[in-house]
């Protein structure tokens, strides 16, 4: 977490900010590819259980909404780092991490449920392939964040995070606001439009 | 927007919690949207349309006000609206190129509409045998396609109730494996998603109680028979249950009284 001073860049923009938008921006490719195997093979199984047969609008709104109001909540303890309140940026950060842990939760009832009741599994057919890869990648990188919430953290406890070095609590941010914004997208191709569409 | 952000060119909180707001509400409204059809069928065209609107709103609010992309160097906006561009185009793409190939998607019909009866007789003795069972019985042949057309050679069968009948089933493909699978009627495609389980058993539920009799699954160029006792009178069906085969490899199994 040690940042040390600010460097020069012939940019202007530190090399860490820039990373980690090249890096958005190949994630952007990466989601985009999963996102489009499972609407060209949508409605392509040769056998149920359909997107209409197992997926639960009401449950999965509760979801979407917990993970946007996380975004909420990071910008919050993203303000708090800025200002130097370390109290309230510890509140907010762990408020993040309980509502990612949320969705996690969400997301294993969720597929809990299809494997048990809904009799769908990655081998059951191309729905379920491509269903729980593009939403699996996603919980995946819900983890990761999630876990990086929780070492910020505990890295404020030791006096490692000032308003000065924020820019590690700013690229978290920015990693947690994009897993959002693909399940913005998520909710909507897979969810939405894959039931409503049946 | 602009005029409540900080000097350094950030939102304040109160502009973080009016963007919260609004994407909770834009949330409920989509989920309200979607029991729309239920009470005005009329308006189901404009629901996808809605659905892809509101959430690009909701994409646009958090990556301007809450990635700050609208107060950040616009550097980071090209990066990220790059290569989001480019993952437009490759879902745009690839569908297309799907689409196209689907829109080629032809099935073929069996290419000869034999009709196997029970009657018929032929030389069992070749071929990759599945089964030990004694061919006193005519024995009924069949076939998959030439070419690797999920389709079999006859799409009828017949026997008499009761009889001992042998079917010897060849493997015609290519490419592709095949096994030839005596369900009860309208279950084939119950059958073939339950065998989806069961790789390593030939694709056949060894459990189902749908499942009348089975010749193995079996590569190019094979093979195999059973021999079984028809069932009672009636309407049954045979099917290839390898995944993806059941659609249009089946056919109707007469068993005459």
């Amino acid at each position: 977490m040690e940042h040390g001073p600010e460097h020069e860049t012939t940019t202007g923009i530190d090399h860490r900010k820039m990373l980690i938008w090249v890096f958005l921006g190949s994630e952007c490719m990466f989601f985009g590819s999963l996102i489009a195997t499972y609407l060209i093979y949508y409605g392509e199984s040769v056998s149920g259980p359909t997107p209409a047969d197992v997926l639960d609008i009401p449950t999965t709104t509760v979801s979407t909404f917990v993970l946007l109001m996380s975004s909420f909540s990071m910008v919050m303890a993203y303000s708090n780092i800025r200002k130097g309140n370390v109290r309230n940026f510890r509140v907010w950060i762990m408020c993040t991490a309980i509502l990612g842990a949320t969705f996690l939760g969400f997301q294993f009832f969720e597929f809990r449920e299809f494997a048990i009741h809904g009799h769908l599994t990655p081998r059951t057919n191309l729905f379920g392939s491509t269903f729980f890869t593009l939403t699996g990648f996603h919980g995946a990188h819900v983890t990761v964040g999630v876990v990086w919430l929780i070492s910020l953290f505990g890295y404020s406890f030791k006096g490692d995070l000032t308003p000065q070095e924020g820019l590690s609590v700013d690229i978290a941010a920015l990693y947690w606001h994009f897993v959002d914004i693909v399940w913005i997208v998520i909710f909507t191709a897979v969810y939405l439009i894959g039931v409503f569409g049946k | 927007m602009q005029s409540s952000a900080h000097a350094s060119g950030h939102p304040t909180p109160a502009t973080y919690a009016k963007i919260a707001s609004i994407l909770a509400v834009i949330t409920a409204i989509e989920f309200g949207i979607f029991y729309v059809p239920d009470y005005a069928p009329g308006l189901k065209s404009v629901i996808v349309p809605a659905f892809i609107l509101l959430s690009a709103v909701k994409f646009a609010l958090v990556g301007m006000f809450y990635m700050h992309l609208k107060f950040d160097s616009r550097l980071f906006s090209g990066f990220f609206v790059g290569g989001l561009l480019l993952a437009t185009t490759v879902i745009i793409a690839l569908m297309a190129l799907f689409a196209i190939v689907s829109g080629e998607r032809i099935i073929v019909a069996a290419p000869d509409d034999t009709t196997v009866d029970a009657d018929t007789t032929t030389d069992t003795t070749t071929g990759a045998d599945t089964t030990d069972t004694p061919m006193a019985a005519p024995t009924h042949e069949i076939g998959s396609a030439s070419s690797d057309e999920f389709v079999f050679t006859a799409d009828t069968m017949t026997a008499a109730a009761g009889s001992e009948v042998t079917v010897k089933f060849t493997n015609n493909a290519v490419t592709q494996q095949h096994n030839w699978v005596l369900v009860q009627d309208g279950t084939k495609d119950d059958v073939a998603t339950g065998g989806l389980a069961f790789s390593t058993d030939n694709w056949v539920n060894p459990d189902d109680p749908n499942v009348i009799a089975s010749v193995n699954l079996i590569s190019p160029g094979e093979s195999a028979q059973i021999t079984f006792t028809a069932p009672e009178a009636g309407t049954y069906q045979f099917v290839c249950t390898y995944p993806g085969h059941n659609p249009t490899m089946h056919g109707t199994f007469e068993v005459t009284p």
